[in-house]
Parts: structure tokens; sequence; C-alpha cells
């Protein structure tokens, strides 16, 4: 075929070769020939990927910022929900910002108390566990999965996360917020009448309230009244009344300690006041009274006069001595047991035997007396109160004063 | 001169003509010859790493367009208006039909079968408007609420990418063929965020077979874009998996029943697509222009009562995972997101199936963990066991890829303690699929395209015919070598008319009938020369591959079948005629 017949076409750019020519003019010019080579085009190449790199990351940086905003206005709207007690809406809220924000732990913390606020308790330990995963030594977190345990019943999982919260890392306050778990702790050992341990988290709690925490002080003294640990309670009471104005609640439980302990004069003092501040209950009521009649009736009290003593004396074994009649003659008309009906009568033959004896002249003649006859006066009303029931009233704190007695006795 | 213009092609090429130039001219142009040029195989590990780092760039920005575009059209919330969730996808779903139908028209579908079009069709050529199109329908559509993934469209935007870069670089045929598979392994590392599925998925699904040439580059690309992808995005695993574990054998049950689940789930789903798909395609044309928004209009009918079923659902996993959902919710999330994104993908928007389907898997999973768990009292955190297996168990029924799918868990939660119960109830899914739907998903759409693709499902489980299912046994045929009078004696008493003979100094050798008769007539009766026959014969391995052994034959009559351990010693004897025979008995 001759050349011109059918123009040659230069296979790269697919113009017509001029005639003659081997060599496309246009490829082989030295400009299309460096364009073409693959270190150029691998150079072009790096240079658009240096480029693309540099436009990704501002794309990338609009795109992160964009989404932490919409994750905060979430987590915000989640936040409202949750403080006003919606906890259903606060979990779609926070479910929204985790879309936007999938790896901040505090959109997942808040979400899993929203999830246990919800009674969700199994999701939000879920998540919980997650994050506990990621960082054992959170606090929060701890104290988190303390609730649900202690709300499921699980007192070995409460008990190892809420030690988990005392001994953890508290991003804020970490001794206001350590304290306050330590004291849910004793809360929910209280609540679950494991006075011991509960004893022992409250003591180690008590030596880290700061002077002037009353509240603390008289939270703590509460649990110790609960769990019957009034040395202490009275203790924490007393450091709660130290403050300017103490609340209401302290003296009260100030009160009842100081009662229970048989300090009576300081029960009847704080129980006034406690009366007086309008937090009387029946149990502040029956103390006082009680307070009052121990005060009135007791031979014991330092600052007596011995004339006073005497009258005392005199007045409570009449009143012992009267108690246990009405009840030997009760116990006589009802009761068919022997023993008891033996004691009784061994006692009004004792009491018989010692009245003569209970004169105003021979008491102060000997003073000794006043035990031997308080002595007697106890057994009575002992022995009243096994055969007749509980004693009420000037006999029930008869009863109080020889127990009392006894003990310091002891 | 009478040129062609191919012959004219070949030195213009190759190497640029003498040309005048400086003294320094030459010696850039010399040095730069020296140092500067790399081999084709250098070239094609330095693209793979380039192809990874530009593919990673453009899937973190597809994903980022994908998250802009939900917030413009449905915004932020969870639960979008009820006005916005009708409007949005249907709306989008018309721009969408548009674009694929007048300007990006290679755009439709998930993008996996087309890139194996390329592969296998188009010598590896995905065009670059694709790439384009594929960014901007699928960013519309997922973005707007359509029930498909970002994961397929990744996968073939950076096939494209890798091919513009080999066409620009002139690369060979055979590497151009090989390119589109490197981008597409780079562009679904980078999507995923999971290098090893994406490159046993591309050799999987894509590639078909283990080829050591091509392995290399695959998963230096995927690397350099998943690394690419972290340094923008971050490195979390796509799934926050809270703490599980597998504690005893007797949990395999339970397991096995959710294979069982999601076979059939699968099957389900598989047929959806295999029955409405041709239909839909069949309808007039301009049907198609409103498919896709009639599709949009349903997915938002559907989403006013469960809007977690619209868009990708990677959110809606993660809540699962997390225990966030009572069975019943779970199963009904997963029925109808097989509703929603059978609808989306009928319809022809363009979207991937890989995040759909572990969506479904994932709700169907924690549906079957909710009812175990009521049932056995498993703990809590079975139901997050379970959802994450059941992600891998669909996606392993529905998709057929196995051996992907048990990676694909394990990467995808940055948690390997559920591997056993991962690949009991894949297997026990793959095998209801295939039991019950013949043809693998992506065969059967690209048969419904035109395409006769090879099934990389039935190469997989091809036998691979050998030499020793075809040669036969050499007695009669082998000649002890010796002493030239006696070995004329043993062929002379042979039917044979071709024998071998082993010599240590020059291997096996061929000695014909007529070999023997003219040495005889040459010696005249003397037996003193040796026979010299042709050779040294090719020899073969009973396990080697009986194509190998074609290739190997060549000329030769017949060639010896040697053991491994010792040459000398023959297994038996192929002809030509053996191997045709094993192929036509096959």
């Amino acid at each position: 075929m001759a050349e011109g017949d059918n123009p040659r076409i230069c296979p790269h750019c697919g113009n017509p070769l001029p005639a003659g020519a081997t060599q496309c003019p246009r490829c082989n010019s030295r400009l299309s020939l460096i364009l073409h080579s693959r270190e150029t085009v691998l150079s072009i190449t790096v240079a658009i990927v240096i480029v693309l790199f540099f436009l990704t990351g501002f794309i990338t940086r609009g795109y992160h910022e964009k989404l932490a905003a919409v994750g905060e206005q979430w987590f915000e709207a989640g936040e409202r929900q949750l403080h006003a007690g919606n906890a259903g809406f606060a979990l779609e809220d926070f479910h929204t910002a985790l879309v936007y924000r999938p790896d901040d732990a505090q959109i997942q913390f808040r979400l899993a108390e929203a999830l246990a606020a919800d009674h969700r308790d199994g999701e939000a330990r879920a998540y919980l566990l997650g994050l506990l995963a990621r960082n054992p030594s959170d606090a929060p977190i701890n104290l988190a999965l303390a609730r649900i345990s202690a709300t499921n019943g699980s007192e070995a999982g409460a008990l190892r996360y809420y030690h988990g919260a005392v001994y953890g890392v508290w991003p804020k306050n970490p001794e206001t917020n350590r304290l306050n778990a330590r004291l849910e702790l004793s809360r929910f050992l209280v609540g679950r009448n494991d006075t011991s341990i509960a004893d022992a988290e409250l003591i180690a709690l008590i030596s880290e309230i700061p002077q002037h925490g009353a509240e603390l002080h008289a939270q703590a003294g509460d649990l110790f009244l609960r769990i019957g640990d009034a040395k202490h309670a009275l203790s924490e009471y007393r450091s709660a009344l130290r403050v300017k104005h103490p609340s209401a609640n302290s003296v009260r439980g100030a009160g009842l300690a100081a009662y229970q302990l048989g300090e009576y004069q300081e029960a009847e003092r704080y129980l006034e006041r406690a009366h007086r501040l309008r937090t009387s209950d029946a149990d502040v009521t029956s103390a006082l009274v009680l307070s009052r009649l121990v005060i009135s009736a007791d031979p014991y009290l330092r600052g007596l006069s011995e004339a006073e003593r005497r009258t005392r004396t005199q007045r409570d074994f009449a009143q012992a001595f009267f108690r246990l009649r009405a009840c030997a003659k009760k116990s006589a008309n009802v009761s068919t047991s022997a023993a008891p009906q033996s004691d009784l009568a061994m006692l009004t033959s004792q009491a018989k035997a010692l009245q003569p004896r209970l004169t105003e002249r021979n008491l102060r003649l000997h003073p000794s007396q006043v035990n031997v006859a308080m002595i007697l006066v106890f057994a009575m009303e002992d022995a009243a109160t096994k055969e007749c029931g509980e004693a009420q009233g000037i006999d029930e704190a008869l009863t109080l004063i020889g127990k009392f007695h006894q003990g310091r006795e002891r | 001169m009478s040129a062609t213009g191919a012959d004219a092609a070949a030195p213009l090429a190759a190497e640029s003509p003498p040309r005048e130039a400086g003294r320094l001219e030459q010696l850039w142009s010399l040095w730069r010859r020296k140092t500067l040029t790399l081999r084709e195989g250098q070239l094609f590990l330095l693209l793979a790493v380039v192809i990874g780092i530009v593919s990673g760039l453009i899937v973190v920005c597809f994903r980022i367009t994908i998250e802009w575009t939900h917030f413009w059209l449905l915004g932020s919330s969870m639960h979008p208006s009820p006005l916005r969730v009708l409007l949005a996808p249907t709306l989008a779903g018309f721009g969408v039909a548009l674009l694929v139908m007048l300007i990006f028209k290679g755009s439709r579908g998930s993008g996996v079968n087309q890139t194996k079009a390329a592969v296998f069709i188009f010598d590896g050529h995905v065009p670059f408007r694709t790439v384009i199109g594929k960014f901007v329908t699928c960013a519309l559509a997922i973005g707007s609420g359509q029930s498909l993934g970002p994961e397929d469209p990744s996968l073939q935007m950076g096939a494209g990418i890798a091919s513009a870069l080999g066409r620009s670089l002139k690369l060979s045929r055979e590497k151009q063929r090989l390119i589109a598979p490197i981008g597409a392994a780079a562009g679904l590392a980078a999507a995923f965020n999971a290098p090893i599925s994406a490159v046993i998925f591309v050799i999987e699904e894509i590639i078909g077979t283990w080829s050591g040439g091509v392995l290399g580059a695959v998963i230096l690309a995927a690397i350099s874009s998943v690394v690419v992808m972290r340094e923008f995005l971050g490195s979390a695993p796509m799934f926050r998996v809270p703490a599980m574990e597998f504690r005893s054998p007797v949990e395999l049950i339970g397991y096995a029943v959710l294979g069982v689940v999601s076979g059939v789930a699968s099957i389900v789903f598989l047929k959806f697509i295999v029955y409405f798909r041709p239909r839909l395609k069949q309808l007039p044309r301009w049907t198609q222009y409103v498919q896709p928004a009639a599709a949009g209009l349903l997915i938002g009918i559907i989403g006013i009562w469960l809007p977690q079923v619209m868009g990708s659902g990677y959110p809606i996993i993660d809540q699962a995972l997390h225990d966030q959902f009572l069975w019943r919710m779970l199963l009904l999330l997963g029925l109808f997101k097989i509703l929603a994104t059978g609808i989306s993908f009928v319809s022809g928007a363009p979207g991937g199936m890989f995040a759909p389907t572990l969506f479904i898997g994932a709700m169907l999973g924690g549906a079957v963990g909710g009812v175990e768990h009521l049932l056995v009292h498993r703990p809590a955190e079975s139901v997050a066991a379970f959802a994450l297996v059941g992600m891998g168990t669909f996606f392993a029924g529905f998709l057929r890829v196995p051996i992907t799918s048990v990676f694909m868990v394990a990467e995808l939660s940055g948690n390997y303690s559920m591997i056993l119960p991962t690949i009991i109830a894949n297997m026990i899914a793959y095998f209801i699929s295939r039991r019950y739907q013949h043809v693998a998903l992506f065969d059967f759409l690209a048969r419904q395209d035109g395409f006769y693709l090879p099934s990389i499902e039935q190469m997989r489980e091809q036998n691979t015919l050998r030499v020793e299912d075809a040669m036969r046994p050499g007695a009669g045929i082998v000649l002890r070598d010796g002493d030239p009078a006696e070995l004329r004696r043993e062929a002379e008493a042979s039917a044979s008319a071709q024998f071998l003979v082993w010599r240590h100094e020059n291997g096996w050798r061929a000695i014909s009938q007529d070999d023997i008769r003219k040495q005889a007539i040459a010696e005249s009766g003397s037996s003193s020369e040796e026979i010299p026959g042709r050779g040294p014969l090719p020899q073969l391995y009973p396990d080697q591959a009986l194509d190998e052994a074609l290739r190997l034959i060549g000329n030769w009559p017949v060639v010896p079948v040697v053991n491994r351990a010792n040459l000398e010693k023959l297994e038996g004897v192929l002809a030509l005629d053996d191997i045709l025979q094993a192929y036509r008995k096959s």
C-alpha cells in the first residue's frame, strides 16, 4: 500500500503523522515527552496527593468540629432532661450525642446513668463495664456500678465498686467525693444490717470528716445510731453541734444517743432543745419523759445532797415494792409457774425485811443502806418485768437506772 | 517507507529519539534513566502505595460527604420529623435517578460486580467518570436515607482511581488488569477500617485466586489506605464491642440456631432481589427515573415508625451491641431492614450491600440472643455476642464470602474471642444459602446485567485436575539403560513405538523404534554404541496441575511422571491424549 493512500496515525495523540515523518511531532516535542514520562506522571500524582491530603485535612477538621458541636448540643439536651427527671428522653438525647461523639467517655457515662435511672440496669452495666475496662481506677464509674450492684442486691459487687469509688480517682473534689462515696457505702451496709462492716466503714469515715463538716458528722451520727453504736453517734452529733447554727436533726440525734448511753441529763438537755425546735416525735417524747423520770428518781446522780439521795432511795424502794406486790398478786391469780412465784415471794420477803430499816434516821446513820436498798429495787423491778411485762413510767426509769448503774459497776 | 501505525508506535512509546542537546542535558538524561526509571514490578508496588493513599483520602471525603448530606437532608436527630423522613429520600431518589440515567451511567448498583467486570472483561478499565458518579450519587442516596451502605461504592471508587493511574502510567495490559483489584482492596479497606477483610474479600470475590504477583500489592494498598483513613477519622474499630467471651461449648447450640436463622433470612433476602430486580428493570425506561424516588418514599414510610432502618445504620448496630433493644424490636428491625434494603437496591439506587447486611445480621443475631437469654437465662452480654456473631453469619449467607465474614467480625469489632462461634454459625448459614439459592448474589447480578463473569464460588470449589488423574502406568515403555544390544532386544520385544530411558548424565530421554532401527543399520550389527535418543524430556510430578502439564508437554509424544524424592523412579507416563481424556471425563 502506498504511503500517501492511508495517512498514518499517532497511537498516542491520534493525530495524523506528516508525510515522511517517522515520529509524531506533537508527541515527540520536548514538552510532550516530559509530560508523558512516567516520572512526570508520578510526580504530578504525588503533587495531587499532597494537595488532596491538605484538602482532606481541612474538610476533616470542619467535619470533626461539626460533629463535636452537634454531639455537645445533644449532650446538653440530655443533661437538661436528666436533671428534669426525664430519664427516657435523656436516653434518646445521649444516644444521639453518642452517634456524633462515639468515643466520648463522659457521654457514655451519662448515658449509663440515664439508663440506670430508667431502671435499665443491664444496659447501664454493659456501658459502665466497657468504660471501666478502659479506666479501672475511675471513681465515678465505680460508684455508678456500685449503685447498680446495690440496687440489685449484690453486696459483694457493691462493696467492690464502692471501694473502687473510695480509693479511685475523682476528677473534681476528690476528698468530698471520697467521703460521700464512703458515706453511701456505709448507708448501704446499715440498710442491709451488716453492722460490723458498717461500723468499720463509719469509723474510717469519721476520721476523714473535716471539723467543719457538720452535716457529714450528723449523717455519720445517724448511721452510728442506727447500728446501735451510741457512743460514736453522740461523739459525731457533738461535732455537728459545734457549728453556729446546728441542725435540729443533730440536736435530736444527740439527745437520743445520750439517752441510749445513759447520759440522761445531757439527753434531757438535747431533747428539750429538739422539742423546742419542733423536731419532736414519739421517740424524742418518750426519751425526754424517761430522762426526766430518771433524773428525778436516780439517787446516784452527781450533785445531790445526802438528804435528797435518802429521800429518793425511800421513794424508789416504795415504788418498786408496790409494783412487786401488785405483780405478785396478779401473778398469783393468773400464773401457774412455780419458779417466778418463788422469786417474787423471796423478793417480797426481802423487801419486807428491809423496809423497816429504810427510815430517814437509819439511812443517815448507815449510808451504805442506800446501795442495799437500790440493789433490791433493781431486782424487784427486774422480777416484776419478767413476770408481768415491761415497766412503764417511773418503773421503767428505775429499770433504766438499774441497768446503767449495774453496767457502770461492771 | 511503509510503516504501519503500530510499527511507528513502538519506537515512539519506547525511547525518545536522539536529538541535539547540550552535554548537561545528556548527563541529566543518563542519570534519570539510571536512577529514577523504575522497572514495572517496582513501579507496581510503588503505585499500590499511591493508590492506597489516594483511595484512603477519597473514602474519607466520601464518608464525610455522606454525613454532611445526612445532616443537611435529615438533620442530626435520630428521630427526624416525618415530613423530612418522607421527603428527603423521595426527592433525593429522583435526583439520583436523573444523575444515574443522564450523566453517570456507570454508577448504578453496588460496584462489586462492575469492578469484577472491569477485571475480567475490560482489562481493568474503570472510567474515572464512574468514580465521580459513584461519589456524588451514593453520597446523595445514602445520606438521604436509602437503605444502602458506602463500602461497595468505595471499593469501586478505589478500583477507578487505580485504573486511572494505571492508564496514565501506560502500564502493560496485564498490570492494568491487576491494578483494579488493588484499588478495590484499598477502597474497601478504608471504608471498613479493616485491611485484612478487604484483602480477603478482593481475593475471595474479585480475583478468585491467591496470586503471588498481586497479593503483595493488594496488601500494601489496603494498609496504606487504612493508615490514611485512620489519620483523619481515628483508629477506633467500627463498632465498640462490650466485654464478652465464649464460655462453654454448650453455647454453640445457640450459635448453630443463629446460623440456621441467618441462612433462612439470607435466602429470603436473596429471593427478594432475584425476583424483583429483573422485573423492575424490564419496566419501561421512563419508570427508571422514578423508581429510586418511589423506593425512597416507601423507605420514608417505614422510617416514620422505624427511622433506624434508614441509611447505613452503623449507630444502630452499635446500640444493638450494647443491648439497647429488646428481642422483638431487634427482630422487627432486621425484617424491615431486609425490606428497605431490598427496595432500595432493586430500584437501581446506587449504594452498597455490606452495611445493610451487617445491620440485618446484627439485629437477627441480637433477636436470637434475646430469645436464648429468656429461655436459658444466659448473662445479658450474650445478646451483644449474638449480635456480633450474627453480623458475620448473615454476611456469609447473603454475600457468600465465608472466609471474609469470619475475619470481618474480628476486625470490625477488635474482638477475637468469638471466632469459634462465628465460624460455626457462618458455615451453617453459608451451606443453607448455597443449598437453596444456587447462584450467588454477585454472579446473579452480573448475569442480569449481561456479563457472564466467572463464578468465584464455583472456581473456588472446582476440582483441579492433576497429573496423577491422567497418567498411565509406564510398564512396557521404560527401558533399562546399559548394554545397547539388550536395550534393543527389549525394545523389539515390546509393542510400544516410544520408549523412555533414564541416563544419569542427562536425565530422561525418549527413544523410538525408528531410532533403534537406524542405530542398528548404522552399526551393522555391532552393539558397541549407545542409542542417543532425544531429550532431555521435561519431567512431571503426580501432584502437578494438569494445565501446567499441558504447557510442559510440548511436542513430546510421551513424558515421564516421576517421584519428587527420586527422579529415577517412574510413577507413570503422560501423553497429550491422556490429558485430553482426563479433561473430557471431568
